[in-house]
């Protein structure tokens, strides 16, 4: 099947900073994509490109089939930051519903997806509570519900876990499980090594490049490792960046 | 259509749930426009004056000059002797003291000056000039009456009476107050303050709490980002104006002549220009605190230079070049046209042009300003 993201020679340049050295990655459609990395070493960047937020500095981003940026990708794209990135003085619904009005949904359609996001994530019984009076938790849940309410194919998720509780980031897992199962292709980055074990494939970035990508079992065995953990270890100390 | 009027609702729904905000547009410039036309219209207390004859043949020039202030000033005359004059001053009995010498009739006679001294307390250099201005109104007839006591007592020469000096305005006339012509440039500044700092402040929240990266990730494109916000914040600003046009017109009574149908068009198309000049801004500051200091960079010059403190052309000429390069100066040419003359909307059209090219300056530059904060 035609790959959903293809990534060539990608460079991005900010000032003197090289945040993206040359990033070249093909991913297949229907499947948990995980990039994995430690703070700095250019996940956002890459990120961003996907949404078409910001342009590459040299090589091309094919998002499904387009060179981004083009805004004629964003219909299909769903976007998650580490910020909550919700109207603090709005409430759970009129959040959700404000975004599914901007992606252009309308009439019974857009009060139909409302309850069906709002029940995928749990917030049918909060959906009048102003988002202010909201655990951090149930935040987080509201700001995916935001990233799915217009039924996007591709969901790119920067730390969408980051700060969240153990038991709602297996709940997370669980969501997302769910849309890939419903046919939809999530690109997720994460600190979290145990979230990358349920991931179909990984790319482990360093210093704006990748190490190395590969299904979590090809790239245990490759190492020689028990875990992916140590796996990591491996790649991070035989491939000095 | 349907992406722009989304924002707007959500933008109209987040000031309707804002009370204090709600308070800041609708009441506030309320109660201080009423707290200036009541300052305007008070009479200033009287200033405490001391008319003293240093010698016996000053007293009648003494007694002249007292009956012309008492007539024609707004003073209260205090007896105080001379030697305590410099105590009376720093006790606060007396703002101020003319003292008259060698005011003699034979000494005026042989052509000799009479020596007036003026002594003010001057802490506060308004009232004094206050006084000194109502002074200077009085020398004129002080004089003549002195030179009528000379005449007089030659017993044959006939006091000639000062001339009636009959007054007519062009515009305004003698009913028409200061508040009268401050009102419109008022409203021209307060909308032109709420919007630049409201737009810059829910801007700026836009991007800090992550929603504005997620509006750009969306198929929404940064002018309909912009045009949203306009029109959220528009509404918003005409209401405003309308609450003020209201209280002007009806409390105040202000005199007015002109059509409210045009007062709104000059404050839409400044708006426009405050609104995306907000959004410019705070794509400079990092935290609200920040836009609040655009205030004293964008807001006070434009209060000092555009016509409503000092007028232009009394201004020296550099800072004649600066007024005219800010939006508000010509909103209150349009405005005072518009209101206090009574022209027509295509007697204003220059007005109009150059705010219309400040609002589109500044639409551009707003939607640079995204896209410089985003790639």
């Amino acid at each position: 099947m035609e790959s959903i993201i293809s990534l060539e020679g990608l460079h991005k340049r900010f000032g003197g900073i090289e945040a993206l050295k040359g990033i070249s990655l093909a991913i297949p459609p229907g499947i948990t994509y995980g990039l994995i990395g430690p703070n700095g070493s250019g996940k956002t960047t890459l990120m961003r490109i996907l949404v078409g937020i910001s342009k590459p500095t040299a090589g091309t981003a094919l998002v499904l089939g387009r060179v981004m940026p083009d805004r004629g990708a964003a219909q299909a794209i769903g976007y998650m930051t580490q910020l909550e990135a919700l109207y603090q003085d709005l409430t759970v619904e009129e959040n959700v519903d404000f975004f599914a009005r901007v992606y252009g949904l309308s009439g019974p359609a857009r009060r139909q997806r409302i309850q069906e996001v709002l029940e995928l994530v749990e917030l049918v019984s909060r959906r009048a509570s102003l988002v202010a009076e909201l655990s951090g938790g149930l935040r987080r849940r509201l700001s995916l519900a935001c990233a799915l309410v217009h039924e996007p194919r591709l969901l790119i998720l920067d730390e969408p876990t980051v700060g969240v509780d153990p038991e709602l980031r297996i709940q997370f897992w669980n969501y997302f499980e769910r849309l890939t199962r419903a046919g939809a292709s999530i690109i997720v980055s994460t600190h979290h090594l145990d979230e990358a074990g349920r991931c179909d494939r990984l790319g482990l970035m360093r210093e704006g490049e990748l190490l190395i990508e590969g299904t979590p079992p090809a790239l245990r065995e490759e190492a020689q490792a028990g875990s992916l953990e140590e796996a990591f270890l491996y790649f991070a100390r035989s491939r000095p960046a | 259509m349907i992406r722009i009027a989304a924002l707007a609702a959500r933008i109209i729904r987040q000031f309707l749930r804002d009370r204090r905000t709600l308070v800041l547009i609708f009441v506030v410039p309320v109660v201080v426009m009423a707290l200036f036309s009541y300052l305007l219209k008070a009479k200033a207390q009287p200033f405490q004056v001391a008319v003293i004859a240093a010698g016996q043949e000053d007293q009648m020039v003494g007694n002249l000059l007292r009956e012309l202030l008492t007539q024609n000033a707004n003073v209260l005359i205090k007896e105080v002797a001379e030697p305590e004059l410099m105590a009376a001053l720093k006790d606060g009995r007396l703002q101020g003291a003319i003292v008259i010498r060698s005011a003699g009739l034979d000494k005026l006679k042989a052509g000799r000056p009479a020596g007036l001294e003026l002594f003010l307390e001057g802490s506060d250099p308004m009232v004094s000039r206050d006084f000194v201005r109502e002074l200077q109104r009085i020398q004129r007839p002080l004089l003549d009456a002195i030179r009528g006591l000379l005449f007089l007592s030659d017993a044959d020469v006939q006091m000639i009476a000062p001339p009636n000096l009959s007054v007519r305005f062009l515009y305004g006339g003698e009913q028409f107050t200061e508040t009268d012509f401050l009102a419109p440039m008022a409203m021209a500044f307060i909308a032109f303050f709420f919007v630049f700092i409201l737009t810059g402040v829910s801007f700026l929240r836009e991007r800090t709490q992550g929603t504005m990266e997620r509006l750009m990730a969306s198929p929404m494109t940064r002018l309909e980002i912009i045009c949203g916000y306009l029109l959220g914040f528009l509404l918003f600003a005409l209401a405003q104006t309308g609450v003020i046009i209201f209280f002007i017109l009806y409390v105040i009574k202000i005199h007015y002549l002109g059509h409210l149908a045009n007062i709104l068009i000059v404050e839409f198309i400044l708006v426009i220009g405050a609104a995306n000049m907000g959004i410019l801004f705070s794509s400079f500051a990092k935290n609200e605190f920040q836009v609040a200091q655009f205030v004293p960079l964008v807001i006070l010059p434009q209060v000092f230079l555009s016509g409503v403190l000092w007028s232009i052309e009394s201004m020296p000429k550099i800072l004649q070049y600066l007024a005219y390069a800010l939006p508000l100066t010509y909103a209150n040419l349009a405005l005072r046209s518009l209101m206090i003359k009574g022209f027509t909307l295509s007697q204003v059209i220059p007005e109009l042009l150059v705010l219309l090219a400040f609002a589109l300056l500044m639409v551009m530059g707003s939607i640079a300003s995204m896209r410089r904060t985003l790639y």
